[in-house]
């Protein structure tokens, strides 16, 4: 009897113990939240920083390098047929990344080069910018094809019709540029036009075709960054995505802190009404807590099931008395899958405005 | 008063549903996007008839002999702007034909003063000209596109209105299946191949 009751105390003292430490635990966590956060930051200002330090040596090698070929015959590149015979139309890349070359005259770092580019525009809100680099448009005139890639990729937001496609057919020496809706004011035919003439066609005359494409879309960013309406936009949509995203995060991080609770109720729970029925309802409150809280239906269900399997298998208890015979350990499980940053078209609109070139 | 307004809810209800189930409410959705593709391939043409006069003036400075094109082009601009181009014109094949072949016209006579242009090299270079170029070329794309959404959305319309239940209620409410472009008579030439 005597027995017993000591029993009890000593778990009654373990669970205070328990809570104080897991309090402790989410405050020490939460704390690591805003230190990530910050690291994370840092460390994107020092990428873009060394991205523009690589750059600038990249231009100076590449003008070197133009400087070379200049003096010397102008090299034309015939780029390996890809299409069947008797095939006229071409099949449609999927959008992955900004640029998709088909016909291999990209270098990787030179395609990396202009996914930087790219990325960045579009990651400032101007607009999304998409290459697609075939050998040949075969039968199909390249206006028609990259209409239909433009349509497929629905480059832009739906809101905004922000898209602009650079379609090149190496073999057929043809370059077009789509502009979507959104901006065919800012990106008017006749700058579209003087843009593959001025900036792009000459380095193409020369097979510098990465150099081509890096100078047109330098140009249609510099060109984006003057307009006022543009810039004006561009802010409106950065806030809403930073609107966005502060509120995943602080999703994220009430969420956790919540599922820690549950966490530690569950435990307390299954020595009062049983193991099965405190697993069950814990799993479901962490569910419904993940997904009021906007986590997602797939992350609060994973929550809710974790947190189940967690009581129902006593594993969170052997943690717990991990952590307090202080022999340390007890990982942080889960974490929230961030998908991976894909490029894909927001829903934008083409109506055929634009431009094209040869050379 | 009681049964009134029970009979004015059933009312509502049972018409309600009787549009629905007729199709009226898509009749009705159809149509208007019908209207919309239509509006676009008339925006476009009419971007095209406001660019030929710049553009046969830049060419008159350079090739004044060639009257026989210039008068053609301001010839059938003129024609386009004197033809109606409100909804009717969608309801009548006849209409739409007349629109179509006025339109053809033009766009011929704009490909033989490119042509035409083509001979002279000092037209050639002129900035102005390039540009107008550029655009006129810019906005036969945008015309094109524009043509291919409405014979879509046309397709989708008149399929819908012919088929069973809708077909009553469209008599009913006297809609009829919309006229749709062809083919250009051009389209069925086989392209000229130039070296230039």
């Amino acid at each position: 009897m005597r027995n017993n009751i000591l029993l009890q105390l000593k778990q009654i003292k373990v669970f205070v113990i328990t809570l104080i430490l897991l309090c402790c635990g989410v405050l020490f966590q939460n704390a690591a939240w805003s230190e990530t956060n910050i690291a994370t930051a840092t460390d994107e200002t020092d990428t873009i920083v060394a991205g523009k330090i690589i750059q600038k040596q990249r231009a100076q090698a590449s003008t070197s390098k133009s400087e070379q070929s200049a003096s010397g015959v102008a090299p034309q590149v015939q780029v390996a047929n890809d299409m069947a015979d008797g095939e006229s139309i071409r099949d449609l890349p999927t959008l992955n990344q900004p640029v998709i070359d088909q016909a291999n005259i990209l270098s990787e770092a030179e395609k990396q080069q202009l996914d930087q580019k790219i990325l960045s525009l579009y990651q400032q809100g101007k607009a999304q910018i998409g290459i697609v680099i075939v050998p040949t448009t075969g039968q199909e005139d390249i206006f028609d094809y990259a209409l239909r890639v433009g349509e497929k990729w629905q480059l832009g937001s739906a809101k905004r019709d922000n898209g602009l496609l650079i379609a090149v057919a190496v073999n057929d020496r043809r370059i077009q540029i789509l502009t979507g809706y959104g901006l065919e004011g800012v990106l008017p035919d006749i700058v579209s036009s003087r843009i593959i003439r001025n900036q792009i066609t000459p380095y193409f005359k020369q097979a510098q075709y990465a150099q081509g494409l890096n100078a047109g879309v330098d140009e249609i960013g510099r060109i984006l960054n003057l307009d006022p309406e543009v810039a004006q936009q561009a802010a409106q949509d950065l806030k809403e995505r930073q609107h966005q995203a502060a509120e995943e995060q602080q999703a994220k991080q009430t969420t956790l802190t919540m599922a820690l609770f549950i966490l530690v109720a569950g435990i307390v729970g299954s020595f009062i009404v049983g193991r099965p029925l405190s697993a069950s309802t814990a799993g479901v409150a962490a569910a419904v807590a993940g997904f009021v809280n906007g986590a997602g239906l797939v992350t609060s269900l994973l929550l809710g099931f974790g947190i189940f399997f967690l009581l129902i298998t006593s594993i969170a208890q052997l943690i717990l008395q991990a952590i307090l015979s202080g022999s340390g350990g007890g990982g942080r499980g889960g974490g929230f899958g961030g998908g991976g940053g894909g490029y894909g078209g927001g829903g934008g609109r083409f109506g055929g405005g634009g431009a094209s070139g040869s050379w | 008063m009681k049964t009134l307004k029970q009979f004015a809810i059933a009312t509502t209800l049972a018409s309600t549903l009787l549009f629905s189930g007729c199709g009226y409410n898509t009749l009705q959705v159809k149509d208007e996007a019908v209207t919309a593709a239509w509006s676009e391939v008339q925006n476009q043409y009419q971007r095209r008839s406001d660019l030929v006069p710049n553009l046969v003036n830049v060419v008159k400075g350079y090739a004044k002999h060639e009257e026989q094109v210039l008068t053609e082009v301001t010839q059938a601009r003129s024609n386009v702007a004197g033809l109606k181009v409100d909804k009717e014109v969608l309801e009548d094949p006849a209409l739409l034909e007349k629109y179509q072949q006025a339109q053809s016209q033009l766009t011929g006579a704009l490909s033989r003063l490119i042509a035409v242009s083509e001979n002279y090299p000092d037209l050639k270079a002129n900035t102005q000209f390039q540009e107008l170029q550029v655009q006129l070329e810019g906005t036969e794309n945008r015309i094109a596109v524009a043509r291919n959404r409405y014979i879509t959305t046309v397709q989708d319309y008149n399929g819908y209105v012919r088929q069973f239940p809708q077909a009553v209620t469209a008599k009913v409410i006297g809609m009829h299946p919309k006229a749709n472009f062809s083919a250009e008579a051009s389209a069925q030439q086989a392209p000229k191949v130039s070296f230039d």
